[in-house]
């Protein structure tokens, strides 16, 4: 298990206090950085359990299925040891353990995922070992645990510091087990934290949510998740949504809440450099930002995705099914897809778009030259000129324009079978 | 005189009453095809009228049918359209005949269609015989329709067959009585050379192929054909009968049915209604009942991308050498750019010229609302033809507007009748009359005007009948109207396309349902989308679209790529069938919904 080395991350670096030749400097570093040859790659474990499901989750979750997880955390790791052979030499630095709930493993559970995982993958590589857990259900010595197994960054699910809002999501947890549950983290020996925390909640306010990301900024996590609560398909809240016995706020009240952390939390020293994701210096999380670079992932458990660099497959997103195929011998994956170049590059544009670093139009666009795509999308840059920028080979958001960036990004994406690419597609991630 | 074994005739019935079931019982009996080459109603050779069950182009066909009395009689079949919209393709159908079948479904009964074919046909001294259908369906009550029958057409109770064309039940009962009831064909082959021309096709080959029905003389290869529409001359190359397909013949003589091929370049040479003649036996009097063909539902076709102006262009001259109905000339719009107006018989005709265009062609198009073509007087007294909306003249300039109306037929169960006569009282029809034509179906008549049917009519009719009524209509000329042009204006634009021109009491509460509309299809853009309507240059309604402020997905991991990649491509992909007018995005729904939106909206 290597040291949390900062020093290479390209994100979480103060632009605005650089000159233009510095800033240069580094985005060209940054692009090195995403260049194939120095791409990196993560693996996801998937752990679906809850002690309840809240309202709004369209995770793939289950609450009251304790009596599967020896089962699971076995499947697991057959699933990896059916991995080995087709895994070719491939660095993986980060391992992100989500779910639901996985700090309900015990650390034994996890001790056995880590064995199997090392045998097969070998985890000497990995920079940035994140876990999951709830306040309340995270003890001092399970934290401290897991931290003696390796995990070195905890993601904690604290969404409100209001106690009626926290019941209105669902959530177990009331306000006071968020400071202690980070207290026990600090004292377990945890120093990069990260913290997920909710707008948009039904009966939120701006003021409410102000004295929310102060009360964070005190406790002093490294990264915060300061997510936009999103009504999604076949939830309670959508049932309820549509039953009008729930009103979603207004979208100003939405995009002052947006702004109103876009604006605060950098005052902090939290970049936002991602939509609805602020780091302190060099805590960027490095394993969504393989996802966001359009970086090879393998995923395990039911319901995870893994990607190699041109296709995406994913496993069965039902628990029983997925036990039922390990233990049978089988494969858990239910389906998957080849990206063709242009899907490939209408995803590096959906999600590059997303960093405020941006994409390169030449190395992840694949175009000739900075001219050349200028000539390809005139019409958009001056259509969305308030809200895309171009600066030397890097074109990205605007803060006004990451309100809009599913738009965008769409209004860029490429269509039909003939791109506009000049480059050679790049060979095809040696992953599985 | 003519060949006294021939009979010519034609089946009317409404649609699905089983007329294509029958005429395939016909060709069976008649060996006029083996079972082998039976392919499930075989005369409705285009894919469109198979799925929509309507017959578009007349297809005639020749059997052969021996009768008790030992001889063999020819029978021609000419198959008619079916639909309102070709009520003058159906009468010169009818005219090449000298019987009918006026085929009625035990279960339906008579319908407006069949009322109106059948006037038709009395009209042009027809010798009906009716038969009732599809008499072994559970819920048929063939007693009830024989009273409607009776009552229309004034026949005996006895004279009415009754035949189940699917089990094939009494269907050699009405081959006897084609050869007894329906005379053969009179005409003179001696005298001079008429036929009737009663359609046309196209052969990529052999150019435009007539449909004729010998009145008088005979044609054959090498004379010199004329018709009375168009002052030119054709070679005969060929002439025949249809069969299966067209089979060359020696001659066609009075009372025959057949097809001419002499060179001609374009259909619309060959007007439907029109006599063909030839050089040596020139006849001085044309057949009775021709009529240009006119258009009576006007609309603009306009290419999405305008990359396919052109290849619309092309498809549009594809179709038209089949179709002479169909009208264009270019036009150009400030909202779509560069376009066609079409003229088309109605509105299926417009619906079928279009879903071909979309499925043959592979264009994407939006079709601007259909309207009619108004009589304007000007000012200065002069009388301008008005065929689109955005031509029609400032407010100021005009004298009077005059408006198409037609005679409407509409049967429906008694139960509908109040409903029906509301719906025709909305649409600004005066009431004719009503009569009974049995205790469960009840006639209607009323005058209406187009524009009106052709907006939402049958529909609304199918809705307050519960889909019982039926309805068809024909044009009786211009009345004056008190009219009015509705503009719709986007982002302070007028949109000429969405213009309308409608009746002055209607004008405030469809500027208000319009701009509703309008309002839930256009999407959310960058910046605040005003929609108005205006009479002249008072605006009478506004909504406002506001602008999109946020779409962003919070959450996107691993899991989600994909979903979300297909999300945005949808996204994109339906930007594509967006069209902009200044910097307003309008989907191709806009231009659409302007037909759903209802006066009392």
């Amino acid at each position: 298990m290597g040291d949390q080395d900062s020093s290479n991350l390209p994100v979480g670096i103060d632009y605005q206090s650089r000159s233009d030749a510095a800033r240069a400097a580094v985005e060209e570093k940054n692009s090195r950085a995403n260049s194939p040859v120095a791409s990196t790659a993560g693996i996801y474990i998937h752990v679906p359990f809850c002690r309840a499901k809240c309202l709004y989750c369209d995770f793939y979750s289950l609450a009251e299925r304790d009596d599967v997880v020896d089962r699971f955390v076995n499947c697991i790791t057959e699933e990896i040891h059916g991995a080995a052979g087709q895994v070719r030499d491939r660095r993986f630095d980060t391992l992100y353990i989500g779910g639901g709930t996985p700090s309900l493993l015990t650390p034994g559970h996890l001790e056995s995922i880590m064995n199997a995982l090392q045998k097969v993958l070998g985890l000497n590589r990995i920079v940035e070992f994140t876990l999951e857990a709830n306040p309340g259900e995270a003890p001092e010595e399970k934290l401290r645990a897991f931290r003696d197994l390796g995990v070195n960054r905890l993601s904690l699910g604290f969404q409100s510091f209001d106690a009626g809002l926290l019941k209105f999501l669902g959530r177990l947890h009331d306000p006071r087990d968020c400071s202690r549950t980070f207290e026990a983290a600090r004292r377990a020996g945890f120093d990069n934290i990260s913290v997920d925390i909710l707008f948009n909640v039904p009966g939120q306010t701006l003021q409410c949510w102000q004295s929310d990301l102060a009360a964070l900024v005190e406790l002093g996590p490294e990264h915060i998740s300061a997510y936009s609560l999103t009504v999604e398909r076949g939830t309670p809240l959508d049932d309820m949504v549509a039953a009008g016995q729930v009103c979603m706020p207004a979208e100003e009240v939405d995009t002052a809440l947006y702004a109103w952390t876009r604006q605060y939390l950098p005052g902090w020293g939290y970049h936002a450099y991602e939509i609805s994701n602020y780091a302190r210096n060099g805590r960027a999380c490095r394993h969504n930002l393989h996802y966001w670079r359009g970086e090879p992932y393998l995923g395990f458990g039911p319901a995870a995705h893994g990607f190699d660099g041109t296709r995406r497959w994913w496993n069965v997103r039902d628990l029983d099914k997925y036990l039922k195929l390990i233990e049978g011998g089988d494969s858990p994956v239910a389906g998957g897809e080849e990206l063709n170049i242009i899907q490939l590059r209408n995803e590096k544009l959906a999600l590059g778009l997303r960093l405020s670093r941006g994409i390169s139009v030449t190395v992840d666009l694949g175009y000739e030259s900075v001219a050349d795509f200028i000539s390809k999308y005139e019409g958009q840059l001056e259509s969305w000129a308030d809200h895309l920028v171009l600066v030397g080979e890097q074109l990205s958001l605007t803060e006004q324009g990451t309100l809009l960036a599913d738009t965008i990004a769409a209004d860029l994406f490429l269509e039909g079978r003939k791109p506009a690419l000049h480059r050679k597609r790049r060979p095809p991630a040696a992953l599985l | 005189m003519a060949d006294q074994l021939v009979r010519n005739f034609c089946i009317i019935a409404h649609i699905d009453h089983g007329k294509s079931t029958l005429a395939d019982r016909f060709l069976e009996l008649t060996h006029t095809l083996t079972t082998k080459e039976m392919q499930a109603q075989v005369l409705d050779d285009m894919d469109l009228e198979r799925e929509r069950g309507i017959t578009i182009k007349a297809h005639p066909i020749r059997m052969v049918y021996r009768h008790t009395d030992g001889k063999d009689y020819v029978f021609n079949l000419i198959d008619t359209p079916g639909h309102v919209d070709f009520t003058y393709e159906v009468s010169r159908s009818l005219a090449a005949c000298e019987g009918a079948l006026l085929l009625v479904d035990a279960a339906q009964g008579v319908e407006a269609q069949t009322v109106s074919n059948a006037y038709l046909a009395i009209e042009n001294d027809l010798q009906l015989v009716p038969v009732i259908n599809k008499a072994d369906l559970p819920n048929a009550r063939v007693d009830d329709v024989k009273t409607q029958i009776v009552d229309l057409i004034g026949c005996e109770e006895s004279d009415i067959l009754i035949t189940s064309a699917k089990t094939g039940q009494g269907v050699e009962a009405i081959l006897e009585a084609i050869v007894e009831h329906i005379p053969p064909p009179g005409g003179d082959p001696d005298g001079d050379t008429r036929a009737l021309v009663f359609d046309s096709t196209y052969d990529s080959f052999r150019g435009a192929v007539a449909y004729v029905r010998m009145v008088d003389g005979c044609l054959k290869k090498g004379l010199t054909a004329e018709l009375f529409a168009h002052d030119r001359s054709y070679e005969i190359d060929e002439v025949g009968i249809f069969r299966m397909k067209r089979h060359p013949a020696e001659r066609l003589t009075a009372g025959d049915v057949g097809y001419v091929i002499a060179g001609i370049k374009d259909v619309a040479y060959l007007e439907v209604g029109d006599t063909l003649t030839t050089a040596d036996s020139r006849a001085t009097q044309r057949l009775p009942g021709y009529k240009p063909i006119k258009p009576m539902v006007f609309t603009g076709l306009y290419p999405i991308s305008s990359e396919d102006y052109e290849l619309l262009r092309s498809s549009l001259d594809r179709l038209r050498l089949n179709d002479a109905s169909l009208s264009y000339v270019p036009e150009t719009s400030t909202a779509l750019g560069f376009g066609f107006r079409c003229g088309f018989l109605g509105l299926l005709h417009m619906e079928i010229v279009q879903e071909r265009l979309e499925r043959e062609f592979d264009l994407n198009l939006i079709t601007t609302p259909p309207n009619v073509e108004y009589e304007v007087v000007t000012d200065d007294g002069e009388l301008i033809r008005v065929d689109s909306p955005a031509d029609m003249p400032h407010a100021g300039a005009i004298r009077q507007i005059r408006e198409p109306y037609v005679a409407a037929e509409i049967i429906t169960p008694p139960d509908y009748l109040g409903g029906v006569m509301k719906l025709c009282q909305d649409k600004r029809g005066s009431y004719k009359n009503t009569h009974y034509l049995s205790p469960s179906k009840v006639q209607l008549r009323y005058e209406l005007p187009l524009a009106e049917v052709i907006f939402d009519f049958f529909d609304r009719l199918k809705s307050v009948s519960r889909g019982y009524a039926s309805y068809d209509y024909e044009f009786i000329g211009h009345r004056p109207g008190e009219l009015k042009k509705l503009d719709i204006l986007i982002a302070g634009e007028v949109v000429d396309t969405l213009s309308r021109i409608i009746h002055k009491n209607h004008t405030n509460a469809q500027g208000r349902a319009l701009c509703k509309k309008l309002k839930e299809v256009i999407h959310r853009q960058q910046f605040e989308v005003v929609i108005q309507a205006a009479t002249g240059s008072r605006i009478i309604a506004r909504e406002s679209v506001k602008p999109l402020r946020k779409n962003v997905t919070a959450k996107c991991y691993g899991g989600d790529i994909t979903r979300k990649r297909k999300l945005l491509e949808r996204q994109r992909a339906g930007k594509k069938r967006m069209k902009q007018l200044g910097r307003v995005e309008i989907p191709q729904e806009a231009f659409l919904s302007i037909m759903e939106v209802e006066h009392g909206d």
